[in-house]
């Protein structure tokens, strides 16, 4: 994945305000990782949905502690893409992560659940994956989710519905076999 | 081998069906047909990671980690191993992590699937009961996973021939959570429950699909058609 360009269009996005585009660079970035092997993948991923969720919601923006994250974050990310164009990969991504602490940070202080905003980005992160492909194991080694929350999860989607293969019938004759 | 005699039946279980069947409390199920049935539930260690140690570390998780927990202090639930495991399951990672590629071979399975098709050969067992729906697909139809997979992704390529032969060399029948639950219903699991039994039976197919069971509409349509012991 060509990580400058991604955050380009992250800190882009970011700036604009553009939720529809910040959600779907956080699912390009989860296909990133499923096909890259890639962690930074996902802390990307997680960047760009938490922006997308904070900005929707006014509870968020209207705090006065908004400007400072968004000027912070902004900074960071334009820092990242300097060290990406330098070819400082392991700089670039120490401030990918640095993001992600300064999301998990603005989240629980301003949070009103208990489940916070990057373990719900992981969980799209591992229903992306899962989707496309990758094991219910894999999605959660992959994206940092729970097994227990992303099974549970991927079953409230339409999901399952495209993996049958055989009938009720003939898997419960099946099952009886098992156990004659 | 492993203290299992001739009668006894093997279904090695993988975190999917187990998790669905705690967080929907059906774990019940797996006692009743031990006992009944001379099943003997085996996971392997990655497995046992996976619904205990790890999420007994977690709040959230915690009931149904203690839960499945006293299942294996019970031992309605074992662990099982082989001097083989580790590198088994390297082979079958290995295997399947290299069926489809896209820029890179993609990471189809992790280890807790990988130890549980390892164990079925040696365990000589009967089943592998498992919710998620990739190894299930593997092992009953691998073209309609590289179907899926391509539908979401076109770029993907998978080794036909390759998935053909994983097929045959982990051949063995894959059962979910609900149909575990519905062989242990129709044999009297809920009849505690008198005239409720079909109205239980039925909801706990539903609590299965939404704990994490991959199963279809449809499907828990044709089973909210199915009549249980009372």
């Amino acid at each position: 994945m060509d990580f400058k360009k991604q955050l380009l269009l992250l800190k882009a996005s970011f700036e604009k305000s553009d939720i529809t585009a910040l959600k779907r660079l956080s699912a390009v970035f989860a296909d990133g990782a499923f096909e890259d092997h890639q962690e930074e993948n996902i802390d990307l991923s997680i960047v760009a949905y938490a922006c997308a969720k904070f900005l929707e919601k006014p509870y968020v923006v209207d705090n006065p502690d908004w400007k400072d994250f968004r000027k912070n974050l902004l900074y960071l990310l334009s820092k990242a893409i300097e060290d990406f164009s330098a070819g400082k990969d392991k700089a670039g991504f120490a401030r990918i992560r640095d993001s992600v602490k300064l999301i998990q940070t603005l989240g629980e202080d301003l949070g009103r659940f208990a489940f916070g905003v990057i373990e719900k980005a992981r969980l799209k992160a591992g229903a992306e994956i899962y989707a496309k492909g990758a094991s219910l194991g894999a999605a959660v080694e992959i994206s940092g989710s729970e097994k227990q929350e992303l099974a549970s999860y991927i079953s409230s989607t339409k999901m399952p519905d495209k993996y049958v293969t055989k009938s009720v019938a003939q898997r419960l004759q099946e099952t009886k076999k098992i156990f004659s | 081998m492993f203290g299992r005699d001739s009668t006894m039946k093997t279904i090695v279980c993988d975190s999917s069906s187990l998790i669905s069947l705690a967080e929907s409390c059906s774990l019940g199920a797996l006692g009743f047909l031990k006992h009944k049935f001379d099943v003997d539930f085996v996971i392997p260690p990655s497995v046992e990671n996976e619904i205990v140690e790890r999420p007994s570390k977690y709040g959230r998780f915690s009931f149904s980690a203690a839960r499945l927990k006293h299942l294996l202090n019970e031992k309605v639930l074992r662990v099982a191993s082989t001097k083989t495991l580790f590198p088994d399951s390297q082979k079958i990672l290995s295997k399947a992590n290299s069926l489809f590629r896209s820029s890179k071979p993609l990471s189809l399975l992790q280890s807790g699937e990988a130890e549980c098709l390892a164990l079925v050969k040696p365990l000589q067992a009967q089943a592998l009961l498992i919710d998620e729906k990739t190894t299930r697909l593997l092992l009953e139809d691998p073209k309609k996973l590289y179907y899926v997979m391509q539908a979401e992704h076109k770029q993907v390529v998978g080794d036909e021939k390759a998935l053909a032969e994983f097929k045959k060399s982990y051949a063995v029948t894959a059962i979910r959570s609900t149909e575990l639950l519905a062989f242990a219903a129709q044999n009297g699991f809920f009849s505690g429950y008198g005239r409720d039994a079909n109205e239980v039976f039925h909801a706990a197919i539903y609590a299965l699909r939404y704990a994490g069971c991959s199963i279809s509409q449809n499907e828990i349509d044709d089973y909210q058609k199915i009549d249980v012991e009372a």
